[in-house]
């Protein structure tokens, strides 16, 4: 999966309309991005990709650039 | 850990109560992004819910419960020496909203009655407790009403919240027995150091009067929940295999707590459950909260192929506390399993 289809990915599980997320975009920077976009993403990174993590460990990470780096590390990239 | 296997206890009937008010979470939320909707009612599973009006509280709920359980039954309510309201949402701070009951019911003043405050486990937590009762003989015939009234603590522009909570009250007749097949297994946690991840912070004695009206409101931190959930219940249910040495095949329905259906059915699958034997009520009345449990079973109705047998069940609850049980018991075929929809006087 390349950063672009990332990218659209975390867009359309965080349910962000009008525009697609870029690499520069943190949780400050997405209003969707709270404990329900949390919620979402602890559901789909496990269903999309198999990444089981805590929500502590997912609340740790700030921004698009560090989860796309969690999917990298978990070899993610293909599973998409 | 409080596990343990109890006889003395029947469970003659099960009934659930909705109230009349559906609300649709595609169309009564305007404010909130259509696509926002969509993505949670797919992962929720909630498509609509039922909510009480301003009149009725979880009691009435459970009342309507109750007058129709032992009308079915024949039961005299003077024959009542138990009643245990679990529920988070009382009709008052005080007095016990079992005691209002007790006298609405038309029960004796020999029937001991108390509250109990749980929610998502709440079904269970009763159920151990009256089985605890019925076997020490401190009572002959108990009713267990558990209910809520969420949709008067949510905030209805919260989308954390707004779209997942569904009213609604039960009532279960539960009668001591000697029959030796009657046996009961539970299963009963507890974690505190999560009880901030649902929480209604204000109105109580810790936040009196909170000058911030979202403090009376319901907080979830629902990535904290859903990770309690993922971690805690699968070993809930082996721990139930294990103390009631039965296996998946063994069972008619394991009714879970309705809290996301997306939740269940990986809770199913990890621990090698068929989906045929999993009821769903969330995706028409959401999560009704301690009403859960007894709802979906009622809904659900007797199974087929029982042969005239009973039929065993597991029910599973899990949530705000952080409290977590379970049970793994028989029903006999002729359970009442029943529900309606409430009407006021």
């Amino acid at each position: 999966m390349d950063t672009q289809k990332q990218l659209e990915w975390l867009t359309d599980v965080l349910a962000v309309h009008g525009r697609v997320l870029t690499l520069d975009d943190t949780r400050h920077t997405v209003a969707e991005w709270d404990s329900m976009g949390d919620l979402m993403l602890l559901s789909h990174l496990e269903e999309d990709f198999g990444i089981v993590v805590s929500a502590d460990e997912l609340a740790a990470i700030s921004s698009a650039k560090e989860l796309f780096g969690l999917l990298e590390r978990n070899n993610a990239v293909s599973a998409g | 850990m409080a596990q343990v296997s109890m006889k003395g206890m029947a469970v003659r009937g099960i009934v659930g109560c909705i109230p009349p008010k559906e609300v649709s979470n595609e169309k009564d939320y305007p404010w909130f992004d259509p696509a926002e909707i969509r993505k949670v009612t797919a992962m929720a599973g909630i498509k609509s819910r039922r909510v009480a009006d301003d009149n009725t509280c979880t009691s009435d709920l459970c009342r309507a419960a109750a007058i129709r359980l032992m009308q079915k039954l024949n039961w005299d309510p003077r024959s009542v020496d138990g009643l245990i309201l679990v529920t988070q949402t009382p009709d008052y701070v005080m007095p016990s909203t079992s005691c209002i009951l007790q006298h609405r019911l038309g029960l004796p003043d020999t029937c001991a009655a108390f509250d109990v405050n749980l929610g998502c486990s709440a079904y269970v937590y009763g159920m151990w407790l009256a089985n605890s009762l019925l076997h020490s003989k401190a009572s002959r015939r108990i009713l267990l009403l558990t209910g809520e009234t969420p949709s008067k603590f949510v905030d209805p522009r919260d989308r954390t919240t707004a779209l997942l909570f569904g009213d609604a009250g039960s009532a279960t007749a539960l009668e001591a027995t000697d029959d030796a097949d009657a046996l009961a297994h539970y299963v009963m946690m507890t974690d505190g150091k999560g009880s901030g991840d649902l929480i209604v912070p204000g109105g109580m004695f810790r936040e009196r009067f909170p000058e911030d009206r979202s403090r009376y409101c319901l907080h979830m931190e629902g990535a904290h929940v859903f990770d309690f959930t993922r971690n805690r219940v699968p070993p809930l249910i082996r721990d139930l295999f294990a103390l009631s040495g039965t296996t998946p095949e063994d069972y008619a329905y394991f009714i879970f707590h309705q809290a996301n259906e997306y939740l269940i059915k990986f809770l199913a699958g990890r621990v090698g459950i068929a989906l045929e034997k999993v009821p769903l009520s969330i995706g028409e009345f959401g999560n009704t909260g301690a009403a859960s449990v007894p709802l979906t079973l009622a809904l659900a109705g007797p199974p087929s192929g029982t042969n005239g047998g009973p039929y065993q069940v597991m029910l599973l609850g899990f949530g705000v506390g952080l409290s977590w049980g379970g049970v793994s018991l028989q029903l006999p075929v002729d359970c009442l399993v029943d529900h309606f929809t409430y009407s006021a006087e």
